[in-house]
């Protein structure tokens, strides 16, 4: 085999695996040893649960509570990745790919009451590196929602270096969030999470 | 079922801890002139060496893995090799485009734009004879470095001469002056062909403007070859001829010399996938179109259309000089971003209130059983991610945990599931929480953490920069754990692994990449902390590595350059077989004594000596090494050269990631001097170096090259596939080995070892703390 026709032949193979088939991707857990870990803890059977969906990669999947800390649940999939909610308000997901690490997040009689205020989100880049953003936000005054009966549908539109980003809670009376569609990071997106009927 | 089924029956790949894959080769295998491993298929492996998930994990975890991943698996069956290839994915349509000699820029001709910091590519590209293989870097915002290997062929067809296809490599380096600004157009200067051979060498000043969204005009000056066509004279003086020697020297008198020439481009993006070029070339070819008529250069006109695939790859289809068709691919991983967008793996275990006291007897410190059942419940939780547990000591307010962690590629990610796992199993009293990661049976550091601070930041905007300056790293001396404190069971221990792999050895002239497949063996028996026999073994199954029609011609000691012979004739080959013990002299010291068949081409003795201090970006080593020349056969027989070589090396890494090292010393061929290494890393563990070294071998005693010199790149895999693995694609690419400034290659030296554990790493990566 001379040097062109073996140069060739590793740049075919090269293509063929750049072509991102989930073949390859596949096999790469194969090749990556470890894998992506085991979770260790699993949320209680009978747990409450909802559907998280993540329209940027068109997926949707169960996650269950896995503890409460307070205004904090944190909520497991079943592969481990996480999600935590402040009173109903994303303050962090972990095993999402561009993991939103930390956020600081406004109370639900802020948002009833259409504060205006700021946002910050810390994400981690590829390097490992959490990056701050910040954005400044404005929050429409809730609508009763037709939708999900009983809640009001607030807005919370919100601008940043990165550009604009705009989340919808669907609040019950009680002040709790029944229902939402959050910014999670430039990597993921937005998540929606609703509660999951039996 | 139908995906387990085939889960089950793929054959799976294995790369070790200094393994190699893709087209990346092991650094420590440098015996060979440059080598590209990869690591196919099928084996068996320990747990220790290669942790690996059994195939037959829950269907339900996989399944969600791949559906936040983003796809599906259903189709699950093995095909190529290259994992380089899948992170190569930078979505890029807009990205300044890349030319046939792989730098930033048209067609044939450079442009004034960079790519973005960091970015990393790979451009292979062939019209007519003319076949260009290049490697470029940024090494920052505005400084770029490429590596280019160049054929051409038909090169005696009119001028005789003994190779029927001319090979060269060349080294580029061009600086941005003007980033674009809103009348500004981005300029950049370049020399080509630094340090070669001098046929590719050429300047260039070249300045891009960007019209509207979708046009970029570009125009230039070149000289050398870029001044071999349609010149308008020669401003600063003549072109001196230059004695091109051994080649390898900077050839600094003939830059902006001669005649000068302009040349200009135009980039239009027509779609977001799709471009359009046109440019006008100054380059005459004027050796190979001219002189030796390996094409016939019609016109200074070139035509090109570039496509960007969904995955970032670049591929290009040109008309050239009127009278060729190109073609060009190229590749782009930008370490900023992972193709996974990060890491994959589950999430930590929940800090939450602390456990309440009446959980464990009132008198639960003197009660053997209790911390027994802490012990071995944070042993049980930390397994989950590869983590093991040495030892446990526990008083009432305070922990002290021994860790090794063998799975997750970032350190403060051990330590901060490390200090999840205390805070889950320990008594309330307990506040002061003592991680010591331990390497090589020794504790790099102490990673002291506060359990209230984790309390209170788990869920605290910004965690990870309060967590940072609330935490302490300490430097660990002659503390040792009671007798009772260690899990049981830990020594001895034994782990082995067994697996395929490739060897490749790159740019002899007849056959410029050359390959060896076979299977290779290790195994490791830990006796006690810091005491260890290590060894592997090769067989080959097929390839012609070993070719031994060449001979070197070296009038130094063949330290390395009989490589061929080494891999002809070593067949199995006893690549290592020692045993090595680490020990902590002290406060800021480290110790390694290394003795046996310590690789391929040499055995004997290796000593180090390192002083670290962990709240330092500095380090100084000794090392001094007795060693003997082995056997072609690379078993137990030694040839009669014996030497002993040693470096004093200093260590620094500077705030912006880069890392400088010097070593000083005596090389295996007997010579004297000094080898300076900078290498940019990133946090995730990505590596970009160059190194070059000078000794008291003349250029002309030690060959082609002048001296030794190359690059070397670490791609970790946990960042491809945002899996938990600490394995890395490793590659030097030394445009030649010759036997001048060739160091020992021993394995596991110090610096490396520990430094992960120490603030200025620890800092670095620290965003993963609490992922």
């Amino acid at each position: 085999m001379n040097a062109r026709s073996l140069t060739a032949a590793l740049l075919a193979v090269a293509l063929l695996a750049s072509c991102g088939s989930p073949l390859i991707r596949a096999g790469m857990s194969r090749f990556a040893g470890g894998g992506a870990g085991s979770p260790t803890v699993a949320p209680a059977a009978g747990a409450p649960a909802v559907w998280v969906t993540l329209p940027s990669r068109g997926v949707k999947f169960a996650m269950s509570q896995l503890t409460r800390d307070g205004d904090v649940v944190v909520w497991a999939a079943k592969d481990g990745s996480q999600l935590a909610l402040r009173n109903g308000v994303l303050i962090s997901t972990r095993g999402f790919g561009r993991d939103l690490m930390s956020a600081d997040a406004p109370s639900i009689p802020a948002l009833l009451n259409a504060t205006p205020h700021s946002r910050t989100f810390f994400d981690l880049d590829g390097t490992d590196t959490s990056i701050r953003h910040s954005f400044s936000c404005a929050v429409e005054p809730g609508t009763k929602a037709a939708d999900v009966p009983g809640t009001r549908h607030v807005v919370e539109a919100c601008t940043g270096e990165i550009g604009s980003i705009r989340n919808d809670f669907w609040i019950g009376a009680g002040g709790n969030v029944l229902k939402s569609r959050q910014w999670v990071s430039q990597g993921v997106g937005y998540a929606a999470v609703e509660p999951k009927v039996e | 079922m139908l995906h387990l089924l085939m889960a089950a029956s793929l054959p799976w790949f294995a790369v070790d801890r200094n393994g190699c894959l893709g087209w990346f080769a092991c650094t420590n295998m440098a015996a060979r002139a440059a080598q590209f491993e990869v690591f196919v298929a099928a084996g068996v492996a320990a747990r220790h060496f290669l942790p690996y998930q059994e195939p037959q994990q829950d269907v339900a975890t996989q399944t969600t893995q791949a559906r936040l991943a983003g796809m599906t698996i259903k189709k699950a069956v093995l095909a190529g090799t290259t994992v380089l290839a899948m992170a190569w994915t930078a979505g890029a349509e807009m990205r300044p485009s890349l030319s046939f000699s792989g730098v930033t820029g048209l067609i044939d001709m450079p442009s004034g734009e960079q790519q973005s910091d960091g970015m990393l590519t790979a451009t292979k590209s062939q019209f007519g004879p003319i076949g260009r293989t290049t490697l470029s870097f940024q090494i920052t915002p505005r400084l770029s470095g490429s590596f280019r290997y160049t054929s051409v062929s038909g090169w005696n067809d009119v001028v005789p001469g003994p190779f029927p296809t001319y090979f060269d490599r060349s080294f580029d380096l061009r600086y941005q002056i003007a980033e674009e600004g809103r009348y500004m157009p981005a300029i950049s200067v370049g020399l080509q062909d630094v340090i070669g051979t001098g046929l590719l060498a050429g300047e260039y000043i070249a300045a891009t403007k960007t019209f509207g969204s979708k046009v970029k005009v570009t125009a230039g000056l070149g000289w050398g070859r870029y001044g071999s066509y349609g010149a308008i004279g020669a401003p600063l003086g003549s072109r001196p001829a230059i004695e091109i020697g051994q080649g390898g020297t900077v050839r600094l008198g003939q830059w902006f010399k001669g005649d000068v020439a302009p040349f200009a481009g135009v980039e239009w993006q027509v779609k977001p996938r799709l471009r359009l070029k046109a440019e006008y070339s100054s380059d005459a070819y004027a050796e190979e179109a001219g002189k030796r008529k390996t094409f016939d250069r019609k016109s200074p006109f070139n035509f090109g259309v570039e496509y960007a695939t969904r995955n970032g790859v670049q591929l290009g289809l040109y008309s050239l000089y009127g009278s060729e068709v190109g073609v060009s691919v190229s590749f782009a991983l930008d370490p900023k971003k992972s193709p996974r967008g990060g890491s994959l793996g589950p999430g930590p275990l929940p800090v939450g209130q602390r456990p309440s006291a009446q959980n464990w007897p009132a008198e639960w410190v003197s009660d053997k059983g209790s911390i027994g059942r802490m012990r071995s419940d944070a042993q049980r939780i930390l397994s989950n991610d590869g983590i093991e547990v040495e030892a446990l000591t526990v008083t009432r307010t305070s922990a002290q945990l021994r860790i090794r962690n063998t799975r997750l590629n970032n350190a403060p990610q051990a330590i901060g599931r490390s200090a999840r796992a205390l805070a889950a199993v320990l008594p309330a009293s307990v506040e002061r929480f003592e991680i010591l990661p331990m390497v090589q049976g020794v504790a790099a550091s102490k990673v002291v953490i506060q359990r209230s601070d984790l309390e209170e930041l788990e869920f605290a905007a910004g965690q990870d920069a309060l967590m940072l300056d609330r935490t302490q790293v300490l430097p660990v001396f002659g503390e040792k754990p009671g007798a009772g404190d260690f899990v049981d069971g830990l020594y001895p221990r034994f782990t082995w692994n067994v697996a395929p792999f490739i060897a490749t050895s790159l740019f002899d002239p007849n056959s410029p990449v050359r390959a060896t497949l076979g299977v290779r063996a290790s195994a490791r028996y830990d006796v006690a902390p810091g005491l260890f026999f290590a060894g592997s073994i090769a067989k080959q199954i097929v390839g012609n590595a070993g070719d031994t029609s060449r001979v070197s011609n070296s009038v130094l000691q063949h330290v390395r350059s009989d490589a061929n012979f080494y891999s002809a004739e070593g067949d199995p080959a006893i690549e290592r077989l020692t045993v090595a013990w680490y020990t902590k002299p002290g406060e800021n010291l480290y110790g390694r004594v290394t003795a046996g068949y310590l690789e391929p081409m040499f055995g004997g003795v290796s000593a180090e000596l390192l002083w670290k201090r962990v709240d330092r970006p500095y380090a100084l080593g000794v090392e001094v090494n007795y060693v003997k020349q082995r056997n072609f056969d690379q078993l137990f027989g030694f040839k009669d050269y014996s030497v002993v070589t040693g470096h004093v090396s200093g260590y620094y890494a500077f705030k912006n990631g880069f890392h400088a090292q010097l070593d000083v010393g005596r090389y295996l061929a007997g010579d004297v001097g000094a080898t300076f290494s900078l290498d940019r890393e990133f946090a995730n563990g990505i590596k970009v170096g160059a190194f070059a070294t000078l000794t008291d071998v003349p250029f002309e005693d030690f060959g082609e090259g002048s001296f030794d010199k190359g690059i070397r790149i670490e791609l970790p895999l946990a960042f491809l596939t945002g899996m938990q693995t600490q394995k890395a694609g490793k590659v030097t690419l030394r445009p030649l080995l010759r036997d001048g400034g060739a160091r020992l290659n021993v394995s596991d030296r110090l610096y490396d070892q520990v430094r992960d554990y120490h603030s200025t790493d620890l800092d670095a990566a620290w965003g993963r703390f609490w992922r």
